[in-house]
């Protein structure tokens, strides 16, 4: 199994773009499995999924926020990249490939699904706060005030600060100047702090 | 500072929150779940498109041989129809070489010679 770090956890000297893998030889084994599964191995194609599939799941719900709408979007998004391996370079970094691919599917199932009501979401990942009365007002407030950002404000700032993408690989995973994103996080956390401090002051 | 961005204390609290909020399950087991279904979501697509996959194939079989069979057509064609203009060019030329004269001399010997035959 090739091991991956979220970019969160990974030492901030390695420069690779698109969260791929940073040990040579986990990427020759990338290449390999990426050559495999074009050959129709399930097995390798399996393999890169289970590598992967943690880093696509935190960039489909940087756009989409709902955990449940999250894991379609993984799966609409490893779909379309199996059936798209064939058109896939193998030399590329599988993973920037497979994100803007991902990226893609939860841009599509946000669109589809713009009618639910906006300002709830799920209960499925526990807070580790201690006081649960602390934990869910910030959570309702914080809800609140990330419906009130753009789509694209909204998956900068969470792929940034939840995963710890790098501008340039935030823009590559949503087909953006890299100083749109830089711009982007600046704008998301200059309303983010305005929103909360307005909420805190109301209360 | 993180990835050239001032960091204020308050962006700290937000950040920290948002993850909380948004942070991938930490259980193995649901990955392993996620992984099982993505799988099986890439069998039931194989699946249903595994005879369209055949009707691929002969699609593009037939779609070979009717091209083949066009192209052969087109040079038969090609042929015939040079050989009908070669024709065309050898053989008129005398006859409308010939009508001409016949047309161009209304002269009075003719007509006398028209006179003396004609019962």
């Amino acid at each position: 199994m090739i091991a991956t770090a979220s970019p969160a956890q990974r030492a901030p000297a390695h420069p690779t773009v698109g969260g791929a893998l940073n040990v040579p030889d986990d990427r020759a084994r990338e290449r390999e499995l990426v050559l495999s599964a074009q050959r129709g191995s399930r097995e390798a194609f399996a393999e890169l999924v289970r590598a992967y599939q943690r880093r696509a799941y935190a960039v489909a719900r940087a756009i989409v926020l709902d955990h449940h709408d999250a894991e379609d979007a993984v799966q609409d998004g490893f779909l379309h990249a199996y059936r798209a391996l064939a058109r896939f370079r193998p030399g590329e970094p599988f993973g920037a490939w497979l994100h803007r691919i991902v990226a893609n599917a939860a841009l599509d199932l946000q669109r589809r699904r713009k009618v639910r009501a906006a300002g709830t979401l799920p209960e499925t990942v526990a807070l580790p706060f201690r006081d649960p009365a602390e934990s869910d007002e910030l959570r309702r407030r914080l809800s609140a005030a990330l419906q009130r950002l753009t789509e694209r404000q909204r998956a900068v700032i969470v792929l940034h600060d939840v995963e710890g993408f790098r501008h340039a690989e935030i823009g590559e995973i949503l087909e953006i100047p890299e100083g749109t994103a830089r711009s982007d996080l600046h704008h998301a956390r200059a309303t983010l702090r305005r929103l909360l401090s307005d909420t805190r002051s109301d209360t | 500072m993180i990835d050239g961005h001032h960091i204020e204390p308050e962006d700290s609290r937000v950040t920290a929150a948002l993850r909380a909020l948004l942070a991938p399950p930490h259980d193995p087991a649901y990955w392993s779940a996620l992984e099982a279904a993505m799988l099986m979501r890439l069998a039931e697509d194989e699946d249903w498109t595994a005879p369209f996959a055949r009707w691929k194939s002969a699609g593009l079989i037939a779609a070979a041989l009717a091209a083949l069979i066009t192209g052969a057509a087109l040079v038969r064609t090609h042929e015939v129809e040079a050989r009908e203009m070669a024709t065309l060019l050898e053989t008129p030329v005398s006859f409308t070489a010939r009508v001409a004269t016949e047309v161009t001399e209304p002269d009075g010997r003719e007509a006398t010679l028209r006179y003396v035959i004609e019962p």
